[in-house]
């Protein structure tokens, strides 16, 4: 099968896009259940 | 007449919501109403109008244009608009919210003046130039995009153009004056569903009949460079240039107004990282368009015109009611840019001048509302009217100035608060690079915006560390002279 190093390039950045996502929003909900543990 | 009635739908349905957003953000604060929709944006909204303001038309028409007439490079181009709208907007949001809120700033132009140290003349004088340039250089930019879309619901609906761009502007001049940023953020919301079921369907017809590996085999066949091309033509002339775009589209994101004053509105309590799945999910859907473009050309490779490749995808690749809806929705990917873009010239016009030049700030509301009609009316006008010449020598600086003005006071400012002195300069620096680099040294317009936004940075650090340096050796000074005085006093 023919490559294409730009669609290759797509892919990557897009599977990256979608671990960023993950990382920040289950990083920001683990801060905010931190900061909602330690007012109570 | 099934394109009229489904656009006399969506008509009905904006205006609709534009009457309830107006009740939701009433208050007594009309420009808290108007200009930041009375912090009520939420996630969803948010996220959604972001995306649907920073994909304008663009990707629907320009893109795959692109993608058939220089290859698989354009959907690489396209696709670096999403990291950098995503992580632009975690970012803004992270730095820009909480400080805007402490600076009371409404808008960008009174946030950079309202930030930054400095006499009450000067800080007026950068409140002065962030507004006029936003008026002027957002001005032509709306003038481009209501002749795209006159143009494109003109071939759509078969009316002159100049009818076409009356209909659709009194449509948006009628919820943007009714609901304020509240509405122009909600009905990119519904515009954005519509961008995001338009390319889903086109994702849909297309793997359909090919693979992805089917249509990258056939245009290699074609012409390799098409699937792995040497340079990044049409974005510079080195192999990995496009990636350029990203520092572009973040500079865009970050420091435009019509897209930064969205960061301005959101609720108080919202918590940015909730923002980014969305906006990532989005964002990547909307990337798949320009992929028309490569159909197209594995399909019919010897197309005259490469800027109908998506009209012509609707035409012979599309059933006819979906390529009706599909119309509407590009129309909608125009209109919710256009929307946000009359929003902050008619905010800077009805607001921001009338703070600088410290005139009353009363009839609030007749102000916004006349801001809107004027600024709708004016850009009509212009797009039909102007010498071609001087508007795209205005164009060409267009947004890129504005991001090369502003990227030191609002960019540089999330890590570096400085004078408004330095504020200043860098304004006055960062335009000229642009302006200079684009006449002088002849960069395309990717590098030239990234050149003045490095200069205007640069200029804003330098001359900050300057002006707080004499700052303090004055204070000093007066320091040494009181106690020299207290000691005689002794």
């Amino acid at each position: 099968m023919t490559q294409s190093w730009v669609i290759n390039h797509c892919i990557i950045i897009s599977i990256c896009m979608i671990l960023f996502s993950f990382v920040i929003y289950s990083y920001g909900e683990f801060s905010l259940k931190k900061r909602e543990g330690r007012d109570v | 007449m099934y394109n009229w009635l489904i656009l006399i739908g969506a008509i009905a349905v904006m205006i609709f919501v534009g009457y309830i957003s107006n009740q939701h953000s009433k208050t007594t604060d009309s420009n808290a109403s108007f200009l930041v929709g009375n912090n009520k944006i939420g996630v969803f909204v948010g996220a959604l109008s972001i995306l649907a303001t920073g994909f304008s038309g663009w990707g629907f028409v320009g893109s795959p244009g692109v993608a058939y007439q220089f290859g698989s490079i354009e959907v690489l181009g396209n696709l670096m608009f999403a990291p950098a709208i995503v992580i632009g907007t975690y970012f803004s949001m992270m730095l820009l919210q909480k400080r805007a809120k402490e600076m009371n700033g409404y808008t960008i132009p009174e946030f950079i003046a309202n930030s930054h140290e400095g006499s009450k003349f000067l800080k007026k004088t950068i409140h002065l130039i962030a507004a006029l340039a936003t008026i002027v250089f957002l001005n032509v930019y709306l003038m481009g995009q209501i002749k795209a879309v006159s143009l494109l619901a003109s071939t759509w609906l078969k009316i002159s153009p100049v009818v076409a761009a009356i209909v659709l502007m009194l449509v948006l001049v009628l919820f943007t004056a009714q609901g304020g940023l509240l509405a122009v953020a909600r009905t990119d919301m519904i515009m954005c569903l519509g961008m995001l079921a338009s390319a889903l369907i086109i994702a849909w017809v297309i793997f359909q009949d090919v693979s992805l590996g089917e249509m990258i085999s056939s245009l290699n066949q074609q012409n390799p460079i098409l699937v792995n091309p040497t340079s990044s033509n049409p974005y510079g002339g080195k192999k990995y240039s496009v990636y350029l775009i990203f520092c572009y589209a973040f500079l865009f994101t970050t420091t435009l107004p019509y897209m930064s004053s969205r960061f301005l509105s959101f609720k108080g309590d919202l918590k940015p990282h909730r923002l980014v799945p969305i906006m990532v999910l989005g964002s990547l859907i909307l990337s798949i368009v320009p992929l028309v473009g490569l159909y197209l050309r594995m399909k019919s490779p010897s197309l005259l015109d490469a800027d109908k490749a998506m009209l012509l995808f609707l035409e012979y690749f599309m059933p006819e009611h979906l390529a009706g809806l599909i119309n509407l929705f590009i129309l909608f990917a125009m209109l919710s840019t256009i929307s946000s873009v009359l929003h902050s010239v008619a905010s800077s016009l009805a607001y921001d001048i009338r703070k600088a030049l410290g005139w009353r700030m009363s009839h609030s509301s007749i102000w916004n509302t006349g801001a809107v009609v004027v600024s709708a009316v004016v850009g009509i006008i212009m797009s039909f009217n102007s010498p071609p010449m001087m508007l795209n020598q205005i164009a060409i600086i267009g947004t890129g100035g504005l991001i090369s003005l502003l990227a030191g006071p609002i960019f540089v400012r999330f890590f570096l608060p400085s004078t408004a002195v330095a504020a200043f300069v860098s304004m006055i620096l960062g335009l000229s690079a642009n302006i200079f680099s684009i006449y002088i040294i002849k960069s395309g317009w990717v590098e030239a915006p990234i050149i003045g936004a490095l200069v205007g940075g640069l200029t804003y650090i330098i001359v900050g560390k300057i002006t707080i340096m004499i700052k303090k050796s004055e204070m000093m000074k007066e320091n040494k002279i009181k106690v020299i005085i207290d000691e005689n006093r002794g």
